[in-house]
């Protein structure tokens, strides 16, 4: 689960997917990407979060893939992982309590 | 468990509005303090339930003068930095008293790291700050280059037994990464994950609190001097 952090109004979800696929592929090529099978199953502009899928085993991959991305179509952003879980819908409940 | 960033940079004429967005950020990513690259004094506000200390990096062009700019300096700033960008220069900051941390934050920088220089460190117990900046503001060939770099260096460094501090080196508040994302990012420079963590979590308390009592000391003898006065 990430926390999206900003000054500016969020970019849309297919420019945030697009941006952490490229860097995705910068680091680990097309064979990495594949390998990390990422995915974004929920983005929200108004909580500022967004839930990403990944392999278990290639977690790490994608955290230092989110965390060398500094701006999203020219927006500059922090994506911070604030949380992790082995089900979509154990992440979902988590999102609530922590925006609490 | 308390996580210091030390290594941040600020525009001189940006520093106050600029720093309050640092700590408002920092604070929420995790961090309990900043070092920030400055020689003007922090506004007191900002340090009131915030460690903010001031560090000072000393690039020279040679070893020679070195001590004696050390231990002029020493006395100006909380964290005194040295870069080491050559071979004589690492070797030198080593053996200086005054001088808390090395800084390796380019491919030139971390090129000098050998066996010798990493051993030297590991003896004179020499900090090696390992700034990961680089790898967030590059990209393309430049990065793969800086990953390969970086990697040679901690090899020696981690083999050597040295003690590393990992920075991110932010130049913006959305600059600064999370204790464990930084950790997740010494991944590209092949840094193994337990020296990361070990760097991240207790090496940097470990210097705080060194800091911390310098910074109180100061203020002690400062208090003393004006009710002498």
């Amino acid at each position: 689960m990430l926390r999206i952090i900003t000054e500016d109004p969020l970019p849309p979800e297919g420019k945030f997917r697009e941006a952490i696929w490229q860097q995705l592929q910068q680091l680990y090529g097309e064979l990495g990407v594949s390998r990390v099978g990422f995915w974004v199953m929920s983005y929200n502009p108004e909580l500022f979060f967004s839930i990403v899928r990944c392999q278990h085993n290639q977690v790490r991959e994608l955290r230092a893939a989110l965390a060398t991305i500094t701006s999203i179509n020219h927006t500059p952003i922090l994506l911070q992982v604030v949380g992790m879980s082995g089900t979509i819908r154990k992440a979902k409940t988590l999102l609530p309590r922590q925006e609490k | 468990m308390s996580f210091y960033d030390f290594h941040i940079r600020i525009k001189k004429s940006m520093i106050e509005p600029s720093l309050s967005r640092f700590c408002a950020i920092a604070k929420e990513l995790g961090y309990s303090g900043l070092a920030v690259e400055t020689s003007t004094l922090i506004p007191e506000y900002l340090c009131e339930n915030y460690h903010l200390y001031r560090r000072l990096t000393l690039s020279l062009p040679n070893a020679s003068r070195l001590k004696f700019h050390a231990k002029e300096r020493r006395k100006k700033t909380d964290l005194l930095v040295v870069q080491g960008h050559t071979k004589p220069i690492c070797l030198a900051a080593a053996a200086a008293s005054d001088v808390d941390m090395v800084m390796f934050y380019g491919i030139e920088d971390f090129g000098v790291i050998d066996s010798l220089v990493a051993r030297t460190f590991s003896n004179q117990e020499m900090l090696a700050e390992v700034c990961l900046g680089g790898l967030i503001q590059s990209s393309g060939p430049n990065r793969s280059r800086l990953m390969r770099s970086m990697a040679t260096a901690v090899e020696h460094l981690v083999r050597a037994n040295c003690t590393l501090i990992i920075t991110s080196g932010a130049t913006a508040p959305l600059e600064l990464r999370a204790p464990r994302d930084l950790v997740a990012l010494a991944f590209l420079a092949n840094i193994p994950e337990d020296v990361a963590k070990q760097s991240m979590y207790s090496n940097t308390g470990v210097l705080s609190e060194v800091v911390q009592r310098r910074v109180t000391g100061r203020q002690v003898k400062t208090k003393r001097r004006s009710n002498q006065d």
